[in-house]
């Protein structure tokens, strides 16, 4: 009997049956492959220099990679189960922990996105500062937990530091000697310690121009460095463009009729949200470049045109033109349309260069076109509202 | 009006000029000092109508000879002006919170200078 049911058992054919082998193969190649991707996935997760972690919806930690432990001087299973804001900020001495306005407290219970710059405290106490994104999770239509990444930026804060000391080491350095020379020319010019002669006269003009000439091309060079750095920042409020352009007007009307030159503006009213200290500092740059450009007698016009998304301002003047193919190249740094201009004219060659770096922070646009018959025109395009610019190097906050 | 104005900054081109610049153009008296430590002295000695002060100066710098100027109930009225090369904004910031009068910018236009000084201090 015993036999028999083994001789059975022996003999039974196994079910290969197309359908079932199949099927089989297929599971099984599903399930390779998904334990592939998850293989491929952890390798990812552990080899990232980022800390990232998993957050659940209700804001409490469910994963840590090992650079998020490394980070955090933590292990990566004690902070499974904390609350997020907790893990980030929740090791800050008494007097250094954060309020209700914390961006991170904000955003992680309130499960929106968000990113930015912040000190991140590692459990030991100390703090390093740290760039992070915290990005909500959405599976159709549900939200379901965030992932929150984040990295150690000590060394480009000490790097930005180092370069602002040298900029400032060196702005020092440049501007020290020449205020002797500067001084000694400018009071040998006025003729108030002597009379010389005519060509003793003209040299000391000319070295006179040239040391003043310096002295804005080292203004210049910081101001551009400053500006596109972000350690010169804006302050937008709601600014009237009408009383820029009078302010700007009236600060160039000295030089305007030492060159002969007319300065107008019609009355349209325009409000926008602006920096108004830098815009007055563009539409000066764009005034004075009009006014050394422009034949005595000519006209200097500025209009505005307010439009459905913002206002175009426009410098017009009656010069002698810019090539059709230098439009774009004279925003550029060092650029004149004349190799000659700088000297004959002055200029640093940063002056349009720094307008365009302004507008551009103002969400706007600046560009040169020549006039039919003669002269340029400069447009600059402002929006009503500005959209916030990406944070630059160095700076803080979101 | 004449007044009386002490310049302390170690460089001695910047002294002269500054110095000449106030005496030729304004008719001030000039008093000056190449160090915080002498610029001390000296305006204790010669009671200045205001103090023209240099920022980056070895040993004693300009803040920390402000500061000993103010110490000093001899000293602690007398007006002073920074006149410096720094001119970041965290630097400016930073002479701001000292409380000098006011900060005046290098290289300096020497036919303006006085009329700067008297600008700040409301002199005629």
């Amino acid at each position: 009997m015993l036999l028999s049911i083994q001789l059975m058992l022996r003999n039974r054919a196994p079910d290969t049956s197309p359908s079932s082998l199949g099927e089989m193969l297929e599971r099984s190649h599903k399930r390779g492959r998904a334990e592939e991707l998850y293989r491929q996935q952890e390798i990812l997760l552990d080899s990232v220099a980022d800390g990232i972690c998993g957050v659940d919806r209700h804001g409490l930690v469910s994963f840590a990679n090992p650079a998020a432990a490394r980070l955090l001087g933590a292990a990566a299973s004690g902070m499974t189960g904390k609350p997020v804001h907790e893990l980030l900020h929740g090791s800050a001495a008494p007097g250094s922990q954060c309020g209700e306005e914390c961006p991170l407290r904000r955003a992680a219970g309130n499960r929106i996105a968000s990113t930015g710059e912040e000190a991140i405290f590692r459990t030991d106490g100390s703090s390093f500062p740290a760039e992070y994104f915290l990005t909500p999770i959405v599976d159709q239509g549900r939200f379901s937990g965030s992932v929150l990444s984040f990295r150690d930026i000590s060394q480009r804060y000490a790097l930005d530091r180092l370069k602002d000391e040298f900029i400032s080491t060196v702005s020092h350095e440049l501007r020290t000697p020449l205020t002797s020379i500067r001084g000694a020319l400018g009071l040998l010019s006025s003729g108030i310690l002597g009379t010389m002669n005519d060509k003793a006269a003209n040299l000391l003009r000319i070295a006179l121009t040239n040391s003043d000439r310096l002295v804005r091309l080292i203004n210049d060079i910081l101001d551009l460095e400053r500006i596109q750095s972000g350690r010169k920042p804006l302050t937008f409020r709601p600014v009237q463009l009408g009383e820029i352009v009078r302010q700007a007007i009236d600060g160039m009307q000295p030089i305007a009729e030492t060159a002969g030159v007319q300065l107008t503006h019609d009355t349209t009213q325009a409000e926008i949200d602006a920096d108004p200290d830098r815009l007055l500092q563009v539409l000066t740059n764009l005034l004075s470049n009009a006014i050394k450009f422009s034949p005595s007698s000519s006209t200097i016009s500025v209009m505005l045109r307010p439009g459905s998304g913002g206002v175009t301002l426009s410098v017009i003047d009656q010069g002698r033109g810019i090539p059709a193919d230098k439009l774009e190249s004279i925003f550029g740094r060092f650029q004149q349309v004349d190799a000659s201009d700088s000297h004959k004219k002055g200029g640093s060659g940063l002056g349009l260069a720094i307008c365009r770096t302004i507008v551009l922070q103002h969400s706007g646009r600046i560009w040169a076109e020549r006039n039919p018959l003669h002269g340029s025109t400069f447009r600059v395009f402002l929006p009503y509202k500005p959209v916030p610019a990406e944070t630059p190097e160095g700076a803080t906050g979101n | 009006m004449a007044h009386k104005v002490l310049i302390i900054d170690d460089d001695d081109d910047i002294r002269e000029v500054a110095a000449l610049s106030l005496e030729s153009v304004a008719g001030w008296e000039v008093v000056s000092a190449n160090s915080g430590a002498q610029g001390l002295a000296r305006a204790i000695e010669h009671q200045p109508d205001a103090i023209l002060l240099d920022v980056m100066m070895p040993g004693m710098d300009g803040p920390a000879t402000f500061r000993e100027l103010r110490k000093n109930p001899a000293t602690a009225r007398i007006p002073v002006l920074l006149l410096t090369a720094k001119v970041q904004s965290s630097d400016q910031k930073r002479f701001a919170d000292l409380g000098v009068d006011a900060v005046l910018f290098k290289p300096f236009d020497p036919l303006t200078l006085p009329k700067q000084i008297s600008a700040v201090l409301g002199w005629k």
